[in-house]
């Protein structure tokens, strides 16, 4: 993705900047807000993302974040806030942030976090694969009943993907085990039956079932009249 | 003479050891019993103790009737021990014994009734009139008031009139008239001087006075009680009722409740009820507290006031003063 | 502080003592003035009978003749409804009337009372030389009783009492009123800040009588100092918070980079530098927070919200936390009506926060964390059931938090400011173990 920093604390940025490119993503970074309403003002389609510190030298965030929503586009907005809870942080929410993180936070948190508000601003596609009465995009990696997007967590997702494009939506419990864990040797042996049954209870909505085939794995099947 | 007569009554009524009672009545029967002694005729206060003893449960009434002195006796030596209630015509002699304090206080509720320090209390009252016999002395009528009597009187040089009034002597009632009509008019001794110079019997009591006027035996009798009077007139009817234009007296009978009386709730009671409209409508019209509210024929009516000045009139040096130009006056017969 | 007395009950003590002595005091003076002033009058009506009496006398014949005058008397007599008594002498002879009335002593003619025939009377003496420069006196002694007089004068002295009683009525409730007008400033003053926001400390504008000018300068004093260490108190936690926070937060960061970046043998060390700096960064944060959970006890709005709600928000909020560690966030009952209560909002949303970090702390991964909001009556609790380590020892549950070191696997800074937001709200906070492993939280509120 294309990502928009603007954070004040050099060394904090420089990690989170090394971690950001690490993962993939490209990362354009503005220490102040003039800065960040520059890039901005310049490369408005360009970000998917805006990643913004509340807290920048020469003026606050929510400037910005006002001045983005105002623009009607569809970019995700990540707010970084070590404010204390002497205030709602849900304000910055009704400012139009898509979801916040406070410091300090771990890296996986802000993965985690960067990832659902992509999902957020994501259209849903014409064209989807059709599981019972769930939508299926397999570019965004997002599933869709009707117009809303169902939240499912990434091993369920990665569960999910793995049944319904194998051969009549069954698998065996190894290849899902690989799947989620790869080479991970921590990783527990009864991982897959605890993201199965939480699979199972989510899909449990939509008529959508998922049988264990005793010795073998699971399969997934559909109850139209459920 | 006559104060020897005088002196021997009044010594009779020291003597007295027991109630000199002319006579002793009952109405009614029933355990309660109330006492009363009065100078009344039992005759005009019967149907009141009827009345009474009838609005009562189980009372009776013991009537003691007795003159005006010896009821004064009986009260001041305490021979009245067991009496309830005291009435009397006397009203000189009735304020001196409440004056001297042998009275009680009467129930509050009958104080708004005539009365002198809650303690004597009017019961009923007696006008006082002049009566004549028309026909030999028809010219009577045109004497409105006394100074014209006596002018009338005076105008016969030939005494020929025949006079007669209460003898102030003999009777409590007459002295006290007389008395009375000097304090209303100091002139009165004229009258009586001029009564004094004519044919004069001088008597004890209205009833005599009214057979005399009716048989011819008297012209005029001069302060009577009417209430004697208005009986006789269907069967007399050459008497005429002189009221007199200047003034009339009246007597209130009175009555207290002797401080050592036995039963004072029947004796208020009885006390409320001659006051009550049942009690007074049995008495005589004439006698009824009525009358004193009513307009009347002849002059105002100045019944005795019930006050402690009466005193005065039983003083002994005042007494004498009276008697002694009383005998001058009778003297010139 | 309590209220030993108030202004107007010892004003009214005062008034009331002033009024039952001065009442006291005209009724008896009165009664002597009055009574005084009766005896005087009744003195010379008797005076007056007797010269009358005393002037008619007479000699003739060698005895003494006088008139008892019938309508002086009678005038006497009708001036109050009394017994009269007389008697006449000449020196000691009694010539007339009543033979036993009381003689005076030497000081006290000409006026005298004794008690006669059972009533309280009045006597007077008067006397003349029987002629100019005889040696003869009469003598004429008059006797009225009393209690006509003595009624009168206690009647009038009542009454006067009875007004004066009135006036003092009249007056105390002028001063009640005019109390009540002097003290509205005080009411007013009273009500302006009983009504204003806990937070309120603006100071009273209000024009006050100047007696109170003084207090209310005070006040006004008291509340700039105490705007001005609430602030100083909200600067300091918000300015401490992001001094500590930032560093921390790139401390952390850069560890972490660190550790994905190092070979295999030294991945521990950073992964044990990690887990410290996590801890003190946690620490730290439970700090701030309790300080600022202080500051909203003393100025922190509260409203009614649903309760619901809020741990959905917060579920939703923490969700990628718990998602790091595979552990799945249920909140029982799935749809549930709204359940309102009222207080601190975002002082519950940190404890309730606080708590379910806690759970995915110390909880193994792959388990489930359960989030129950129920009603019971007037009670409406957050119970928060995980499969973590529960109770090390032997305790069943505990209350007690004020240590930073509990015997559960929580943090005990953290369940010491839980059970500081459950009490502020006249609520409860319990921690007990859980059937089958873990522990339970219950962090429960009163409903509105």
């Amino acid at each position: 993705m294309r990502l928009l920093l603007v954070e004040d604390t050099d060394d904090l940025a420089e990690s989170l900047l090394r971690h950001l490119r690490q993962t993939g993503h490209t990362v354009d970074h503005a220490p102040t807000l003039k800065m960040a309403e520059g890039l901005w003002h310049s490369e408005k389609e360009a970000y998917e993302i805006i990643i913004l510190d509340i807290e920048l030298p020469d003026g606050e965030g929510t400037t910005l974040l006002k001045r983005v929503r105002g623009s009607a586009l569809p970019v995700g907005i990540l707010v970084l806030t070590a404010r204390s809870e002497i205030e709602d942080k849900v304000y910055l929410l009704d400012e139009g942030a898509d979801d916040y993180l406070t410091k300090p936070f771990a890296l996986d948190e802000l993965d985690a976090r960067l990832r659902a508000v992509k999902r957020r601003h994501v259209v849903k596609p014409a064209v989807t694969q059709t599981i019972g009465p769930l939508a299926y995009d397999p570019t965004n990696r997002t599933v869709w009943i009707g117009a809303d997007q169902v939240q499912l967590r990434s091993q369920e997702l990665k569960l999910f993907e793995s049944l319904i494009q194998s051969t009549g939506w069954s698998a065996s419990k190894e290849f899902l085990f690989d799947r989620l864990y790869g080479l991970d040797q921590d990783a527990s042996a009864n991982a897959i039956e605890v993201h199965i049954s939480r699979l199972r209870r989510k899909l449990a909505d939509y008529g959508l079932e998922i049988e264990t085939i005793r010795g073998y794995g699971y399969q997934l099947r559909y109850r139209s009249n459920g | 003479m006559r104060f020897m007569l005088y002196g021997l009554l009044i010594l009779f009524s020291i003597q007295a050891t027991a109630l000199e009672v002319e006579g002793e009545f009952f109405v009614g029967q029933g355990d309660a019993e109330v006492t009363v002694m009065g100078t009344s005729e039992f005759a005009r206060v019967q149907p009141v103790f009827a009345g009474f003893v009838g609005s009562q449960r189980a009372v009776r009434v013991r009537y003691l009737q007795m003159s005006s002195r010896d009821i004064d006796q009986a009260v001041r030596s305490g021979l009245s021990a067991d009496i309830d209630l005291v009435m009397s015509s006397a009203v000189d002699l009735q304020v001196r014994l409440v004056n001297d304090g042998f009275a009680r206080p009467l129930d509050q509720g009958l104080t708004r009734h005539l009365n002198w320090r809650d303690e004597l209390i009017q019961l009923s009252v007696e006008p006082i009139v002049t009566i004549y016999n028309k026909t030999r002395w028809r010219e009577l009528e045109h004497a409105r008031t006394r100074r014209e009597l006596v002018s009338f009187i005076e105008s016969d040089p030939k005494k020929r009139l025949k006079l007669t009034m209460y003898d102030p002597a003999i009777s409590g009632v007459g002295y006290l008239l007389s008395r009375q009509d000097l304090v209303q008019d100091e002139h009165f001794w004229s009258l009586l001087d001029v009564f004094g110079s004519r044919a004069f019997f001088p008597n004890c009591c209205s009833g005599d006075m009214i057979d005399q006027v009716v048989a011819g035996d008297s012209d005029l009798a001069y302060n009577v009680l009417e209430s004697y009077v208005l009986p006789r007139l269907a069967n007399a009817p050459d008497l005429r009722v002189l009221r007199f234009d200047d003034y009339q007296l009246a007597i209130p009978r009175t009555a207290f409740i002797p401080s050592q009386a036995n039963d004072v709730e029947l004796a208020n009671a009885l006390v409320g009820y001659f006051l009550s409209q049942d009690g007074q409508s049995r008495l005589l019209p004439s006698v009824r507290l009525d009358v004193l509210r009513v307009n009347r024929k002849g002059g105002p009516l100045k019944p005795i006031r019930m006050t402690p000045a009466l005193v005065v009139h039983l003083d002994e040096v005042n007494r004498r003063r009276f008697f002694q130009r009383w005998e001058r006056a009778i003297d010139q017969r | 502080m309590g209220s030993g007395w108030s202004i107007r009950g010892r004003l009214f003590g005062l008034w009331l003592l002033m009024l039952i002595v001065v009442s006291m005091i005209v009724y008896w003076s009165t009664n002597a003035i009055v009574e005084r002033s009766l005896r005087e009058g009744q003195n010379r009506n008797l005076q007056a009978v007797a010269q009358v009496i005393l002037d008619s006398a007479i000699k003739v014949d060698n005895a003494i003749e006088f008139e008892l005058p019938y309508q002086a008397f009678e005038v006497l007599a009708y001036s109050a409804p009394e017994r009269i008594y007389y008697a006449v002498f000449l020196d000691d002879e009694h010539l007339s009337g009543y033979q036993d009335l009381p003689a005076a002593d030497h000081d006290e003619l000409p006026a005298y009372e004794r008690l006669y025939r059972g009533e309280s009377t009045r006597f007077l003496m008067t006397s003349k030389p029987i002629f100019p420069g005889s040696s003869e006196r009469l003598r004429v002694l008059i006797g009225q009783t009393e209690t006509s007089y003595q009624k009168q004068s206690t009647t009038i002295a009542i009454w006067i009492a009875l007004a004066v009683l009135a006036a003092f009525a009249v007056l105390a409730l002028w001063a009640e009123l005019s109390l009540r007008h002097a003290l509205k400033p005080v009411v007013e003053i009273e009500h302006d800040l009983n009504t204003r926001r806990a937070d309120d400390f603006t100071p009273i504008q209000r024009e006050v009588p100047s007696e109170v000018v003084r207090l209310v300068q005070t006040l006004n004093r008291t509340f700039d100092q105490h705007r001005g260490l609430l602030e100083e108190n909200r600067a300091f936690i918000a300015e401490a918070t992001h001094q500590i926070k930032t560093p921390i937060a790139a401390i952390l960061t850069r560890a972490e980079l660190l550790e994905r970046e190092v070979e295999a043998r030294s991945k521990s060390a950073v992964k044990d530098l990690i887990i410290r700096s996590r801890y003190a960064s946690k620490l730290a944060t439970q700090l701030l927070l309790r300080a600022t959970i202080t500051y909203r006890q003393l100025v922190g709005t509260r409203e009614s919200f649903d309760l619901r709600a809020l741990v959905s928000s917060i579920l939703r909020t923490i969700d990628p936390a718990a998602e790091i560690k595979e552990i799945a966030l249920v909140m029982h009952p799935a749809d549930a009506e709204v359940l309102t209560i009222y207080g601190d909002r975002i002082a519950i949303r940190e404890a309730i926060t606080c708590l379910i970090d806690n759970a995915i702390e110390y909880s193994p991964a792959l388990t489930d964390i359960e989030v129950v909001v129920e009603q019971h009556d007037l009670t409406a609790c957050v119970v928060i059931l995980d499969r973590g380590p529960g109770f090390v020892g032997e305790r069943e549950h505990s209350n007690d938090f004020e240590s930073t070191k509990t015997t559960t696997s929580h943090v005990g800074l953290g369940l010491a400011i839980v059970e500081k937001v459950a009490t502020s709200h006249g609520g409860q906070f319990t921690i007990s173990a859980r059937e089958g492993g873990g522990s339970r939280c219950d962090l429960c509120f009163t409903v509105c």
